[in-house]
């Protein structure tokens, strides 16, 4: 079972307001009022086309990364199928959503991906369900050991890098791990001061290997 | 009048924007990402105190957006900053400056750059992580949002 997860502090609200065609780009960018990002997920897709599977993968992603309420994903893919199998032209639509209890806080830089759709679409939705999960893996297995060794835990800062890595932060005290998770590669970067070279250190890790010594570092 | 050099003891200021996860708030305090300073081009943008009045509120897209500050000194890493071979072995080293980068509209816009350029992700990682921790030495110049709201 996989370890709970402590909900992050989040002071803003979040909806989603956009709309995407059967090509699924964006008929316009991200509306900004204030700090609410608004996006109106309305998918309209062409039967058996296959942008339906990645309007799937899509919204997997925000699933897996806490973005939908539950069911959502679902309900979105049981209409999608309803859709192929009516043979006919059909919209799917998704309610606004409050995403004030978004599992990481990451919807931020999400929107700001989602508002790049045109261009990133394609590579978010071949490549981004396998790095979401393995994100998600890795913060579960960290979270196990530390529960297994009752050590220091907390939620981890999300973003998302320039190249669409997704990148976790942890703090406590004088120690910080980054960790940036892409399709292939995690690596992570140990801090404990600010020269580069006596201060840090780098590497690679992967979901295989033994990781109580990375976050025995960090808890001790 | 723009000067062609930023001088070792300048103030460098770096909006943190809101509502992006570039910080942590916990309590009371608020921790800056090292995503705070990433950037697609490896060269962090920075606005030049001396050259916006010493305003820190000059690089704000956002009333809402923290601002935090370094001393150019501290970022420059002159023969610091080491490039190793796939063995582990030292390669080269780059030479980390701050480098006035005015805009028409922005004369104190200032950029973070290496010298040579980067070879991999690597040593941009180790400096995001440096310019945070520098950053977070200072203290905010402008506080996070959630921290200015009054307490009831």
């Amino acid at each position: 079972m996989s370890p709970g997860l402590l909900a992050p502090k989040i002071s803003q609200t979040y909806t989603i307001r956009e709309s995407y065609k059967d090509t699924i780009s964006p008929t316009r960018s991200i509306l900004r009022g204030g700090n609410n990002f608004a996006l109106n997920l309305s998918i309209t897709l062409e039967v058996n086309s296959p942008s339906s599977q990645r309007i799937i993968n899509f919204l997997k992603c925000l699933s897996i990364l806490g973005y939908l309420p539950e069911n959502t994903l679902e309900k979105a893919v049981f209409q999608l199928e309803k859709i192929r199998n009516d043979d006919c032209q059909q919209s799917v639509h998704l309610q606004s959503i409050d995403y004030s209890n978004n599992k990481y806080s990451s919807f931020p830089r999400i929107a700001s991906l989602v508002g790049n759709l045109e261009k990133d679409y394609e590579s978010f939705c071949s490549n981004y369900p396998q790095t979401v999960e393995t994100a998600q893996k890795l913060i579960d297995l960290l979270h196990s050991v530390a529960l297994t060794n009752n050590w220091w835990w907390y939620v981890p800062l999300l973003n998302i890098s320039c190249d669409n890595e997704i990148v976790l932060e942890w703090w406590n005290q004088s120690k910080k791990i980054t960790i940036y998770v892409s399709e292939e590669l995690i690596d992570y970067i140990k801090v404990w001061g600010a020269d580069m070279d006596n201060e840090m250190e780098d590497g690679s890790i992967s979901l295989e290997e033994d990781l109580t010594h990375l976050w025995q570092w960090i808890a001790s | 009048m723009t000067q062609d050099f930023v001088g070792d003891e300048e103030v460098l200021y770096r909006c943190v924007f809101y509502g992006r996860n570039l910080y942590q708030v916990q309590g009371n305090t608020a921790t800056i990402s090292s995503q705070a300073f990433t950037d697609r081009e490896m060269r962090p943008s920075v606005d030049r105190a001396d050259l916006c009045d010493n305003n820190a509120g000059y690089p704000q897209k956002d009333e809402k957006d923290a601002v935090v500050s370094l001393i150019t000194k501290d970022v420059r890493l002159i023969d610091s900053v080491i490039q190793n071979n796939p063995k582990g072995e030292l390669e080269f080293t780059y030479k980390i400056d701050v480098l006035p980068r005015p805009f028409e509209d922005n004369q104190a816009h200032a950029q973070i750059e290496p010298s040579p350029e980067y070879k991999n992700k690597a040593p941009f990682r180790k400096l995001l992580e440096r310019l945070a921790y520098l950053a977070k030495q200072r203290g905010w110049e402008i506080e996070p949002y959630e921290l200015r709201q009054p307490t009831k």
